[in-house]
This record gives C-alpha cells, sequence and structure tokens, in this order.
C-alpha cells in the first residue's frame, strides 16, 4: 500500500488523494485514472522527462490511481507525488512513510510553485504529515505554523533526501511577527475631507460597511484606500485565512498583517466577484476577506451582481456550485461603496453646475437603494474642495493613519470583550434583536431618537443602524453608555435612504 | 548490390551492433500477423523489437524519419502479437536501428530506443 | 343629455373654456345643443376636425356618463363652471375651466397664495419654499402650487406642516401621479386639501398641459410668489398669467448670475414685489397679522438662546459666513470633525443648519 500522498483543491480546502501504482509488462505506456483534469492527464509527459532526467527509465505498462476515485482532482499540484511514487516503486527510493508531496514538475526535473500551498500545508497538519513543497511555496508555507515541511527545488533533491542520501533543510516556521505594517495611503496624504476621514475611523472601529458620495475628484477612491491603513493587523487566525485564499489562487504573500483591499470594477463578471467557474476560483470578494472590498461608481453595477453579493456580505462566506461540487469561500469584508451624488456627479457642487433633470436625479437616487444599501451603516459626503476652502485649512490638520489605527484597536478590544458572550466581535456584525437588547440608551437619548426618527422617517431599520454606530462612535471615546453626541453624530451618516440628494433633510 | 543483398547487408550491421551492445538477439525476420519484426533482442530483461532501416547517403529523408505513424501503428500491432505467441510477459519496447551506408565508409549505426513512447497499448 | 354631461365633454376636448360658453351663450346657443348639433354645425362653428371627431367618438361611447361613474368610484368630485363650489375667484378668470376634477375638498380660498418655482431649484431654493409654505399654513393662508418636483413640492409639504389646506394644480388627471416620487405627497394632498385638475381621469403627463394648468394655480389664489424661475420656465408663465390677472407678484430675491434665478431676478427688475421677509409677507394679507408682527420682530430668535457655546460658534459662523465644508468650519471653529459632525447634527435637528451639498452645510434662512 502506497504512502505517498498528494492534494486535490475542493474550494479552498485541500484533499489528501493517495496514489497508488502499478507496473506491469508491456510496451511503454501510463494511465492515470481517478477522475484527472487534462492538466493530471498531461502530467504522464512531464512526470516521465523528470524521472528520465533523473536516469530513470519508465517501462511496461503503468497505472497510476488517485484514490478517492469519485474525486474529480485537478491541477499540476499532483506531478509530485506521482513522480514520487514511481520511484518508490521501482525502488529509486526506499518503501515510504506517508507524506504529502505537491509540486508541478519541469521536463528537466525542477519543480514549480503551484497553487494551493496553504490548503495543502493544513490539511499536513491536520493529518500530522510531512509535506514537500517546491521551494518556491516555501514562504506561504512557513507561515502555518505546527508543521513539518521540506522546501526543495527539483526532483532529484526530493528523491535522494527520501533515499536518504542527503537531507533538506526543514522549513523553519516563520511567524509573522511584525504587527507594524507599510501604509499605501496615508490618511495625512488626504487633504481636507476631515468628515470622511472620521467616519472611516467609525468603519474601521465597527466594521460598518460605507458609502462614499461626492462629485468626481473629490477624492473618494483614495479615502476608500485609506481605510485599509487603519484597519488593525491581521490576527494570527485571520492571516491564515487570507493566506489560504491566496494560495489556492496561487498568488505570492506579501503586505504582511496589512488587511487585504480589493477594487471590483462595475464590469467584472459575477464570477470574478464572487467566485466559481469552471474550477470553483475564489472571486474578488474572497481575496478581499478580512479586508476592504471597493465597490466604485457603485450605481452603474449591475443589479444581478449586487444581489448576489447580498448573501455573502451576511453570512461572511460564499458558497459556489458548479457541476463539480459546491465550493466555499470566506468572504468577511468590510464593503466601501463609492458613487456620485447624481448622473452627471456635480449636484451641489459649489464650482460646477448639475446638468441633470429632477427624473434624472430621482431615476439615479432609486438605484442607491436595493440590495446592498440596507447592509451600509454609513454614508459619507465627500465634497469637493474648492481652491480657497483648501487655503482655509490648516496644514497641520491631517493626522497619520497609524495614530488613528491605535484608537480603532482600542475600540475594537472593546467591542470584542463586550460581544464575545455571543460569539459576536463588533457592532457591526450584531444582530438588531440582540442590538436593542444589549445598547439601552438612557431616557434623554431615547426621546432624541424617537424625536429624529419621526422628523426624518426613520424605520425601525434605520433606528438600529444609527444606534449600531453610535455605539462604535461611543467605543471610540471611551464611553460605556451611549449619548446624545454620539447618537446626534451617527445621524449624521445615516444617508437619504435613495432620496435624491438634499431633498429630505430640510 | 541489389537492394536485397543491400538490406541483408544492412542487417549483418545491425546485428553486429547490437551484439557490441551486449543484446541478446533471439530471432531475425519473424513473420507475425500482417506485419515483419526485422530483430527482437533482449536489452538485459526486456524484450525489445528492433526495426532496421537502411539508406544510402544521398537520400532526401535521414532513415530514423522513414517510420511514419502507420508504419508505427503496424509495428506495434505485429509486436504484441509477437510477445503474446512466445508468452513474454515482462516488459517490452520498439527500438529503430538506423543504418547509413556511405560507399567505401564505414556505414553509421545509430539506434533510437522506444519509439512508440506514449503509444497506446 | 344634460348640461353636465355636456360640459364634462366639451371640457375634454382642451379647446372650450368659460369665455367660449359665454359668447355662446350671447349668440343664444346651450353647452347641450353645442354638443347636440351634430357634426354640420360644429364645422359652421368652427371646430377643427380633431375636435369635431373627438366629440362624435366620445358621445358614441356614452364617455361623459362612464367618467362620472370613475369619478364616483374613486370619490372624485366634479365641480363644474356652474356649481357653487367652483371658486369664484377662478370664475372671473379668462378662459377659466369649465371644470374641475378635484380630489379631496376644496378650502375656502379668501387668502390663498400661490408658490412656483423651477422643478430643479437649489436646496436654498426649496428650503425657502418649504418654510414659506408652513408660515402661510401657520397664517391661515391657502397654499396653491402645481405639484410638481422641486419648489412647488417643497411649497406643498411646507403648507402641510402648518395648519391651513394646500391645493395642488395639476396638469396631469387627479387620479396620476407626477413626478413619480410624489405619491405620498398627494395622498397627504388629498387627505388635508385637494388635488385639482382640469384634465380627464387618467390624463398622462404632457410638456403642454403644465403651462395651460398654470392659469388655473393663477386664479385660485390671490397673490403669487416665484421663489427660483430660470428665463424660460413655466414659473415664467405663471407670473405672467398673474399680472394679467392682476394678482399680485412677489419674487425672493436670489442670487445674481444664477441661472437658476435669472427669471425671477428679472421680474424684480419689472417691478415684481421683493419678498425680503416671511413674516412680514405673510402678514400683509394673512388673518393673523398682529400676532405674527409681534413674534418676528423679536430682536434675537429665542431658540437660539438654548445652544451650547460650540453650537453657538457653527451656527454663527455658517449663519454670517455662508456655506461651509466640515473641514473649513473644524478650521474656522477649531474644533475636531467628529465634534463639527455632531454639533451639525444636533443643529439641523433643530432645524438651524441643513446639508446644502456632500458635505456643505448652511444655516438655515432666518426667515
Amino acid at each position: 500500500m502506497s504512502r505517498i500522498c498528494g492534494v486535490t483543491l475542493r474550494g479552498i480546502e485541500a484533499v489528501k488523494v493517495e496514489i497508488e501504482v502499478e507496473i506491469t509488462g508491456g510496451l511503454f505506456a501510463i494511465s492515470i485514472v481517478g477522475l484527472p483534469d487534462v492538466a493530471v492527464r498531461e502530467a504522464r509527459e512531464r512526470i516521465r522527462a523528470a524521472l528520465r532526467h533523473v536516469g530513470n527509465k519508465l517501462r511496461g505498462r503503468i497505472s497510476l490511481n488517485l484514490a478517492p476515485a469519485d474525486l474529480p482532482k485537478e491541477g499540476a499540484l499532483l506531478d509530485l507525488p506521482m513522480a514520487v511514487a514511481l520511484a518508490e516503486r521501482q525502488q529509486l527510493i526506499p518503501p515510504q512513510k506517508e507524506a504529502v508531496f505537491l509540486g508541478e514538475l519541469a521536463l528537466d526535473g525542477r519543480l514549480r510553485r503551484v497553487r494551493g500551498a496553504v490548503p495543502a500545508a493544513l490539511m499536513a497538519r491536520q493529518a500530522g504529515l510531512p509535506l514537500y513543497v517546491p521551494a518556491e511555496n516555501a514562504a506561504e508555507v512557513a507561515l502555518v505554523p505546527g508543521l513539518t515541511a521540506y522546501a526543495a527545488s527539483n526532483l532529484p533533491a526530493v528523491l535522494d533526501h527520501l533515499a536518504g542520501k542527503s537531507r533538506l533543510e526543514a522549513v523553519a516556521a516563520q511567524n509573522e511577527e511584525e504587527t507594524s505594517f507599510e501604509v499605501d495611503t496615508d490618511l495625512a496624504d488626504i487633504k481636507g475631507q476631515m468628515a470622511a476621514k472620521r467616519a472611516l475611523e467609525i468603519a474601521a472601529a465597527g466594521h460598518h460597511n460605507v458609502l462614499l458620495i461626492g462629485a468626481p475628484g473629490s477624492g473618494k477612491t483614495m479615502l476608500a484606500k485609506a481605510l485599509q491603513g487603519i484597519l488593525p493587523p491581521l490576527s494570527q487566525e485571520e492571516l491564515l485565512e487570507v493566506l489560504l485564499v491566496r494560495s489556492t489562487l496561487g498568488r505570492v504573500f506579501s503586505g504582511g498583517r496589512r488587511r487585504p483591499f480589493r477594487a471590483v470594477h462595475h464590469t467584472a463578471s459575477a464570477v470574478a466577484v464572487c467566485g466559481g467557474g469552471r474550477d470553483l476560483r475564489p472571486g474578488e470578494i474572497s481575496l478581499a476577506h478580512r479586508g476592504v472590498l471597493f465597490l466604485d461608481e457603485f450605481t452603474e453595477f449591475r443589479r444581478d451582481l449586487l444581489e448576489a453579493l447580498r448573501q455573502p456580505l451576511e453570512d461572511g462566506q460564499i458558497a459556489v456550485s458548479r457541476a463539480t461540487g459546491t465550493a466555499h469561500y470566506p468572504a468577511r469584508v468590510l464593503l466601501v461603496c463609492a458613487c456620485n451624488p447624481c448622473p452627471c456627479g456635480y449636484l451641489g457642487d459649489p464650482l460646477v453646475a448639475c446638468r441633470c433633470s429632477a427624473t434624472e436625479r430621482e431615476r439615479y437616487g432609486k438605484r442607491l437603494s436595493g440590495p446592498i444599501m440596507d447592509r451600509i451603516d454609513l454614508h459619507v459626503e465627500v465634497p469637493r474642495l474648492t481652491p480657497e476652502e483648501l487655503v482655509g485649512i490648516s496644514p497641520t490638520a491631517g493626522e497619520k493613519s497609524v495614530a488613528v489605527r491605535t484608537r480603532v484597536e482600542g475600540a475594537r478590544t472593546v467591542q470584542q470583550e463586550r460581544w464575545r458572550p455571543w460569539g459576536l466581535t463588533c457592532n457591526a456584525e450584531v444582530p438588531e434583536k440582540i442590538l436593542r437588547k444589549t445598547v439601552v440608551p438612557g431616557d434623554e437619548v431615547r426621546t432624541f431618537l424617537a424625536s429624529m426618527a419621526r422628523r426624518n422617517r426613520l424605520t425601525g431599520r434605520g433606528m438600529s443602524r444609527v444606534l449600531r454606530v453610535a455605539r462604535t462612535i461611543a467605543d471610540l471615546a471611551g464611553a460605556s453608555e451611549v449619548d446624545v453626541g454620539h447618537v446626534a453624530e451617527a445621524l449624521a451618516y445615516r444617508g437619504r435612504g435613495g432620496d435624491p440628494w438634499t431633498d429630505e433633510r430640510l | 548490390m541489389n537492394h536485397l543483398e543491400k538490406g541483408r547487408y544492412g542487417e549483418e550491421i545491425a546485428l553486429d551492433h547490437l551484439r557490441s551492445l551486449g543484446w541478446r538477439v533471439t530471432e531475425k525476420n519473424v513473420r507475425v500477423g500482417g506485419g515483419e519484426l526485422d530483430l527482437v533482442a533482449f536489452d538485459g530483461d526486456e524484450l525489445v523489437v528492433v526495426e532496421v532501416r537502411l539508406r544510402s547517403v544521398g537520400h532526401l529523408l535521414p532513415p530514423e524519419d522513414t517510420v511514419g505513424p502507420r508504419k508505427l501503428r503496424v509495428l506495434v500491432r505485429a509486436g504484441r502479437t509477437y510477445v503474446d505467441r512466445i508468452v513474454w510477459e515482462g516488459p517490452w519496447r520498439i527500438d529503430l536501428l538506423a543504418v547509413t551506408l556511405d560507399g567505401s565508409r564505414e556505414p553509421q549505426v545509430e539506434l533510437f530506443p522506444d519509439i512508440a513512447a506514449g503509444w497506446p497499448s | 343629455m344634460d348640461r353636465r354631461e355636456a360640459l364634462i365633454l366639451l371640457n375634454a376636448c382642451e379647446s372650450f373654456d368659460g369665455d367660449y360658453l359665454e359668447g355662446l351663450r350671447r349668440d343664444g346657443l346651450d353647452a347641450v345643443e353645442l354638443v347636440q348639433a351634430g357634426p354640420s354645425l360644429w364645422k359652421e362653428l368652427g371646430l377643427t376636425e380633431r375636435v369635431q371627431s373627438l366629440l362624435s367618438r366620445s358621445l358614441r361611447r356614452h364617455w361623459p356618463e362612464e367618467e362620472m361613474e370613475r369619478c364616483r368610484r374613486q370619490e372624485i368630485s366634479l365641480v363644474t363652471l356652474d356649481d357653487r363650489e367652483y371658486p369664484s375667484c377662478l370664475r372671473s378668470l379668462p378662459k377659466a375651466p369649465l371644470l374641475l376634477y378635484v380630489r379631496g375638498r376644496l378650502p375656502s380660498l379668501d387668502a390663498a397664495a400661490a408658490i412656483v418655482g423651477t422643478r430643479r431649484c437649489s436646496s436654498y431654493g426649496r428650503r425657502v419654499a418649504q418654510e414659506l409654505g408652513r408660515r402661510l399654513s401657520l397664517g391661515g393662508s391657502v397654499v396653491v402650487s402645481g405639484g410638481a418636483a422641486g419648489i412647488d413640492g417643497a411649497a406643498h409639504s411646507g403648507a402641510l406642516e402648518g395648519e391651513a389646506s394646500t391645493i395642488a394644480v395639476l396638469g396631469t388627471g387627479v387620479d396620476r401621479v407626477f413626478p413619480q416620487g410624489h405619491d405620498e405627497l398627494f395622498r397627504t394632498i388629498a387627505d388635508r386639501g385637494a388635488l385639482v385638475s382640469e384634465y380627464p381621469l387618467g390624463t398622462e403627463a404632457r410638456g403642454w398641459r403644465f403651462p395651460r394648468r398654470n392659469r388655473i394655480i393663477v386664479g385660485l389664489a390671490s397673490r403669487l410668489v416665484v421663489v427660483e424661475a430660470p428665463k424660460r420656465s413655466g414659473a415664467m408663465i405663471t407670473a405672467r398669467i398673474a399680472l394679467e390677472a392682476s394678482r399680485e407678484v412677489w419674487v425672493v430675491p436670489g442670487r445674481v448670475g444664477e441661472a437658476v434665478c435669472e427669471g425671477s431676478n428679472r421680474l424684480l427688475f419689472d417691478g415684481a414685489f421683493p419678498l425680503v421677509d416671511l413674516d412680514e409677507f405673510v402678514g400683509v394679507n394673512g388673518q393673523r397679522q398682529l400676532a405674527l408682527f409681534e413674534t418676528s420682530r423679536a430682536p434675537e430668535p429665542t431658540r437660539s438662546l438654548q445652544l451650547s457655546s460650540e453650537e453657538k460658534a457653527l451656527y454663527f459662523l455658517l449663519r454670517d459666513q455662508g456655506e461651509r465644508a466640515v473641514d473649513n468650519l473644524a478650521a474656522q471653529g477649531k474644533m475636531g470633525a467628529a465634534d463639527v459632525v455632531r454639533i451639525l447634527s444636533l443643529l439641523s435637528a433643530r432645524g438651524l443648519v441643513y446639508p446644502s451639498g456632500p458635505g456643505r452645510w448652511s444655516a438655515s434662512p432666518e426667515l
């Protein structure tokens, strides 16, 4: 019984594949059974060439069985285990203990980088098996603690190691201790926009989804990017989750503990955003897991795409089904949407006159409602500042992202403490029921809220959103109770619920 | 030398070459099914069907290129019938031995192993 | 066929009015006779082909009876020129409508004021229209407007905050909602006042119908206020009709060089009354003249007395310097963004400031 294992990916999960070899007499031929895809079937050419390169000539009829037989196998990452299994069978190496191998073979025996190294590492760790990966995958595997892994740059090195002729260096577990990270877009680099920056701070602190509304050129994209820099660093666990998705897509890991930021264009397909496709790959929303997903030109997004985003936003994961099976990908993102205030973009602008008709504005306003909007807690208006206004702002006003991040981390700690009994971590996640039960404001606040609700036609859900944001504002201020000031500020971010601009809030 | 004599001459050279490699030649010109196996030899424990190709210098094609897919299919079928007939269950393969005659000079011999590799069997 | 049915039918042709009927009467001809005269006489009377075919088609289908039945079912009253409820101020108008479809109840129109303006108004214009509507309503005046987006809508919703009634004169059938977002507004107006139109039920919005209905707006009110009107706009047509009908025309002055008030400012130049103080305007003709004068003459608005010092600082900054972005308020008021946002929100809760653009705030006009 062979103990040589490989893996295949089902979603972001690696499934162990046992390789069985049989060689009989006859004219030379390799056949691979066990639902291999084209990449796996083509492996026979690579394996044969690579083995010949180490001086082994295959002969006879060779059957490779990939078990379990009913699981579709995909990708070139099974090259290495199949080659090792063949080598073992031909007694190039002594019989082996159980181990997991992955790697794509070049014709000359080199090992190429594969996608799925991290899922494989997690699988190997759980099964308590040693793992052999291509040298190029060593860095990501190193970030998985508690695992015995060896990295090799070619097939001979692996075989020599297994034969005991020479030793491969074990991959040293590398703990990403560095909790500080480089900030791409620092808040301090953005001139003005204090209100928006403040809103981003609240968003980061309570994990509230944000909508930025402003004229073209007002700096919405910059602000969205800056959000990445004020979010707390990824925890060890979160880092692994992020790594897992990246590795599944074969992306190089970089950025340390900085949270991911993914911008999606409105022309993107549902598959690109949500994941799926023939080989069930994760989409942008999963790449943004534990980080920021930015939807610019929000009003241009197709309705069906937004509809598809709703479920993952609620569940924090996305299920993608195809004929080949169902895969679950993580998709806990902080959503940042941006849009113009009206079709031409200049409604309310001090310098450029808006050219839209009332009907156009109304139709536009309607697009700002629907599936995603009720998941957005903060509506932030981003003014396009005139040169005079820019001059009027003191140059030292900007706070560095690091300073804001410190406050955000503080507020997050408070929230984690508070919501631990319910298994929640931040205010934005708290369901309406629990929120109403736990965030009970005093009489004065309640009177104020009630009067504002009447005045602004706030629905019950809208009230909860205000309360949730107010709770985060209080957390940022280190206050144990929500007071009128917190609620007042929260009300300023409540948005107009799809009404055309400036209409309602008179 | 007519072409038959030439063929026999080429096979002589081939035979010598294989022997010099240490192979054990067991049969010559075996008729099986619809084809003929020029030489059958053992390379260690592997049975080798050797197709000998003879060409004079000046011909357009080098000898190794004269075995096309159709000829290869005939060879594989004949080889399979042969190993069945002699009840050989070990690995076997088909090699091409190219012999190039160049007038008075030493004939050139080149061996191409396993020309049917990857052929569905 | 009775006279009522005849009027309903003639009205639906969109080419007859009170003046025509009066001329007819002088010639000794009645509306019923006109309708029943048949094609030969119609032709002699100079009715157009369109009207002729419309008349004969409608007669064949018994359209007037159907229309009356529809109105009954939808609780829409029909007020014809002959009825006692027909507003007398409208009767004296040239080209008075033959009848009005009324959804709701027509209030008494002793001190009605019309507020009109562009649909694409500034937030300032909207604000003034609403506040004016509210004050008029509190002062007991009926507010008449066109039910359109922009100034009209603001005037209606302001009036609904007060006590008096409001009338929306529509350019569509009273069973239609145009513009789309006004369903709720129209429902409330029908409840508290009246939706009025001369167009048959089911008439859809068409550009030419709106200027025509403007004469009814003018007819129902004794005074007309133009809040914001560009040079070529419905509001300007309304103002011209009002001048012809010798109604007072008041204009809210706008900024020079802004297209949205170019027309209305031009009216001022041409001699319209400038509206410089809301309470004064309300008081000039309102029923609670004295009381209003007293409150409006208070030296400092009492509401600002309860403000905290921070609130005062921002409020006065906005009031004295006009629109400001949050950044500038923070810089000038020496506060953090969170404080500025919080205070603005508190101030807007009291109606003292309002967002006048993305991230920009203005003080509510101390009207």
